[in-house]
């Protein structure tokens, strides 16, 4: 069976939402969207799709965050209307583990190629 | 140029975590899973007490590396395995060393994340940075041949190294 794909969820990028993002990790104010802000266009878009799939079935009680990937083409700019479409590209289960990874495509203005994250999620 | 500045240390950082810090990142995130939040939820998840995002950590090295590239706009790659759990009063310590600048001039760099125990926090991390112009590579060369000159290699060299303010951390 093939792993599933989630319909793509649009994040509009704000200020108040960068400089809160900003605030919280250390970034330096003037060095723009930080490259994490990922965390919430890319996974806070699809992840919890994945979580609330029930063909997948993951008890978020249980759930680790194991390995963290982000590849950027480009940054967001502020005001940016982004685009991420998930799909689960591997689910495999060793012992009393399950390691699952949710691969996300984020896209900008006019389609353009903004960052590509695989986080991998260790079920206990 | 590569084998000069292969082994370099970048500057570091060390961070304390807190349940202020765990709390502003959750909001920030929008990542409000319990076991960051409320004690009693983390100690039914099967842990001691609440414990800090992952991507708190790597969100913290997001700010490094913004900081090494002169702009996150620059960061093209960060890669992690989350392998121990952070809770409130650690501080994490930051330490980064090139690996190599690739032929399009992008920085590789192996980071360490440790605990106040020493214990790795986040492993198998790597990240990698254009460097935006000609001007950024011959500061990465001078800042690298400084180093050799003292002998230095710890981290908060810019300290012991006048005249690589593009690279203070402050």
């Amino acid at each position: 069976m093939p792993y599933p794909s989630y319909p793509a969820v649009t994040t509009a990028v704000t200020l108040s939402a960068i400089e809160a993002f900003a605030d919280a990790v250390g970034a330096e104010p003037d060095h723009g969207v930080p490259p994490t802000f990922a965390a919430v266009y890319a996974l806070g878009a699809n992840l919890p799709q994945m979580l609330a799939d029930p063909t997948i079935g993951i008890d978020v009680r249980r759930m680790l965050h194991g390995e963290q990937e982000f590849i950027w083409d480009n940054h967001p700019t502020v005001g940016e209307e982004l685009t991420a479409r998930g799909q689960v590209v591997h689910d495999e289960r060793k012992g009393s583990l399950r390691r699952v990874t949710l691969e996300t495509k984020v896209t900008g203005t006019d389609g353009r190629k903004i960052c590509t994250a695989r986080s991998m999620m260790v079920i206990r | 140029v590569t084998t000069l500045i292969a082994g370099t240390q970048l500057p570091g950082r060390s961070v304390l975590i807190t349940k202020d810090t765990i709390r502003q990142y959750a909001s920030a995130s929008g990542d409000d899973n319990p076991i960051h939040l409320d004690d009693s939820a983390a100690r039914e998840a099967g842990l001691s007490g609440i414990i800090a995002h992952g991507m708190l950590s790597m969100g913290i090295l997001g700010s490094l590396v913004s900081v090494w590239a002169g702009g996150s706009r620059y960061v093209r790659r960060m890669d992690c395995r989350f392998v121990n759990i952070v809770r409130p009063g650690d501080t994490l310590t930051f330490a980064a060393t090139i690996l190599e600048i690739t032929a399009e001039n992008v920085v590789v760099a192996s980071v360490s994340v440790t605990n106040e125990l020493g214990q790795p926090v986040l492993a198998n991390t790597i990240v990698e940075f254009e460097l935006a112009d000609q001007e950024s590579h011959t500061r990465y060369v001078e800042y690298a041949r400084l180093l050799q000159c003292n002998g230095a290699s710890q981290v908060g060299v810019p300290d012991i190294c006048p005249g690589t303010s593009g690279l203070d951390m402050g």
